[in-house]
């Protein structure tokens, strides 16, 4: 039986590294351009990490990721080279979706979530329900996660970022980084299981 | 080959689950049970993430941010660019006059200390900042955001044009202007007080009534608070009379709905503050208004404690059990709201809740005859497209493929994506059925 780590969505791209530093080099000497590169590249990638950490979408959403390319274009001369490019720009990602409103993106994404009612072929409505079920009670669990085991969770296990690169990322040694993301996986279930009842 | 003799911590389990097992964990979870069933829960959840909700933007939205971060990199870069060596000496000259100031302010200016929040030309207001506020900015024109958590701030907002906004947001509220200056208190992240020098601020508490304030009043927190519910989607129901975007956030009605519930509301209290409401819905507020509604001299006001109309509560009792998972009740008291004298177009929701709780009871044919009811009764609903997809399937699965394909085409036509990616997979199995047959 084989047991390799489950690809998860978008790796880390690593033919684009050498480009996005230099990017990010250009960016630190004001170079708009680069910035604008920077964007495009990583755009959709921040949309993707901020609504999974903050539960944000719509304009609420547009506000972080706004907020975060602007941060990258202030720190972009502070870029230290110790993580990749994108798990940089997660990091600063991170730190704005730490300071977002968070009662006001969590009342509407609680509704929200309860009335987007899928269906996909090939399942039963009612497949379909608890399937959504356990989504929206995984999307509560991590919201009530705290920033620090939240962030480890969706960077490692549904960004796809190492974990020695998120470490580095966030500052803390690897051995922390492990530590929480077994305690959010932890939490995670526990909470899913709580709520199942 | 070598193999753990007994079970890794679980911490390392979980580095071996993220990283990929090294060949001693694969031997040893060949072997073990709990760590093969831990594993397991593991790749279950991390498959769960997988549904987790993405949002991407439009092509349009993409670019607008895309400009506004170039236009904002630029101003930065152009007001340092050209001083980019000198920046560590112009950094300590700006320190020694900034300390100078400083030295001044604090030592000549007794109180009133001021931040200017509008340091580009995107922001339309004014913050002062009394001593010991905490606030930040939360977006720019054209919804413009100051998220206040604690103090006191004094806003000043310039006249605002077709389609732009101010708002103050604390946890529990948010305040909205046109063309005003007023203050804000906050404790704690819960808004405290607000007090109108000049024009018109909404005021939409979380829980309890909304309220338009003139110049010259003020909305103080009530001081007895209602009991906080085990619910938090309760908790966060706020009243008919907030505003209409505040509920589309946070309610399961309609919007519409709402916006009838409320009108029927004001005309049944009839009372003042809901008078000011309908005003500040058409006027548009300048300094010349202000100055006319100085000349009234009106009275501080307080929000009016909350009526709800029979539907409701009952539909409040359906929604809550709906969450639950307390379909039988859920569908109980859906039914109550609509048969409730006066419940109009509370009716047509608690009718399509109502379809949904009968679905996830797993009366199948229940479910089927309140969803061809709700979409014959309601064509015209926001939800026709998500009640007429739910019954595509439904029907599909009953194998009445002929009525599924009307109702999957009625719901390609819904304004919701999802709702018309699920049609087009609808109408996709209909016709590998009709192959097959």
């Amino acid at each position: 039986m084989m047991r390799h780590k489950i690809a998860y969505l978008h790796r880390n791209n690593t033919d684009a590294a050498a480009p996005d530093a230099a990017l990010i080099t250009a960016c630190g000497n004001g170079d708009a351009t680069a910035l604008g590169a920077l964007f495009d590249r990583h755009h959709q990638a921040v949309y993707r990490f901020l609504s999974r950490m903050s539960g944000a979408d719509g304009p609420d959403l547009d506000d972080l990721v706004q907020t975060t390319f602007i941060e990258v274009g202030r720190s972009a001369s502070r870029f230290a080279g110790r993580s990749s490019v994108k798990s940089w720009i997660l990091g600063i990602g991170a730190n704005v979706a730490r300071h977002h409103i968070r009662s006001e993106v969590r009342r509407k994404r609680t509704v929200k979530a309860l009335e987007a009612v899928q269906y996909h072929g090939g399942e039963t409505p009612e497949a379909t329900y608890g399937r959504q079920q356990q989504v929206e009670q995984l999307t509560e669990a991590l919201e009530g996660l705290s920033h620090k085991l939240r962030v480890v969770f969706v960077m490692c296990d549904l960004e796809g970022i190492s974990g020695v690169e998120a470490a580095s990322t966030l500052g803390i040694k690897p051995g922390t980084l492990w530590r929480r993301l077994h305690d959010a996986r932890k939490k995670l279930a526990q909470e899913i299981k709580r709520r199942r009842g | 080959m070598m193999r753990h003799t007994t079970c890794p911590s679980p911490v390392a389990l979980t580095r071996e689950h993220s990283i990929g097992a090294s060949a001693a964990t694969e031997e040893h979870l060949n072997h073990c049970e709990a760590c093969t069933e831990q594993w397991a829960k593991f790749d279950q959840l991390l498959d769960l993430g997988r549904d987790l909700p993405m949002h991407s933007p439009t092509a349009n939205k993409t670019e607008t941010i895309r400009a506004a971060v170039l236009n904002s990199f630029t101003q930065s870069s152009s007001s340092s660019g050209s001083f980019h060596k000198w920046r560590w000496v112009i950094g300590a000259i700006a320190a020694s006059i900034i300390a100078i100031i400083g030295v001044f302010y604090f030592q000549w200016t007794p109180r009133s200390n001021t931040i200017e929040v509008n340091d580009r030309s995107t922001f339309k207001a004014t913050v002062h900042s009394h001593p010991a506020a905490t606030l930040f900015r939360a977006g720019s024109q054209p919804d413009e955001i100051v998220r206040l958590t604690g103090g006191t701030i004094t806003v000043s907002v310039k006249p605002l044009e077709k389609g732009e906004r101010f708002r103050v947001v604390t946890g529990d509220a948010e305040v909205e202007v046109r063309g005003t200056i007023f203050d804000v208190v906050v404790e704690d992240d819960s808004l405290l007080e607000v007090s109108v020098i000049s024009g018109r601020v909404d005021v939409r508490p979380a829980k309890g009534a909304s309220v338009t304030l003139g110049p010259g009043e003020r909305w103080g927190k009530p001081s007895q608070q209602t009991p906080p519910t085990a619910d938090p989607e309760v908790a966060d129901n706020p009243a008919p009379e907030a505003s209409a975007e505040m509920l589309d956030a946070v309610s399961p009605l309609t919007a519409k709905t709402r916006r009838e519930m409320t009108q029927s509301t004001r005309r049944q209290r009839g009372g003042d503050a809901y008078e000011q409401i309908d005003r500040s819905d058409t006027e548009t507020d300048s300094l010349t208004d202000d100055k006319a509604d100085e000349d009234e001299a009106p009275h501080p006001k307080e929000p009016s404690p909350q009526v709800l109309h029979p539907s409701e509560t009952a539909f409040r009792d359906g929604w809550s059990a709906l969450k639950d998972n307390a379909y039988a009740d859920s569908i109980e008291a859906f039914t109550e709201a609509i048969n409730t004298p006066g419940a109009g177009k509370i009716a047509e929701d608690a009718s399509f809740w109502r379809c949904v709780a009968y679905a996830r009871l797993g009366r199948h044919q229940k479910a089927l005859h309140a969803l061809q009811r709700f979409v014959g009764t309601y064509p015209n609903s926001p939800r026709a497209g998500e009640a007429s997809v739910m019954l595509g399937w439904k029907l599909l699965e009953a194998g009445d493929l002929d009525s599924a394909e009307k109702h999957f085409r009625k719901a390609t036509l819904d304004k919701n994506r999802r709702i018309r990616i699920s049609a087009e997979q609808g109408l996709s199995d209909i016709t590998s059925k009709r192959r097959l047959q």
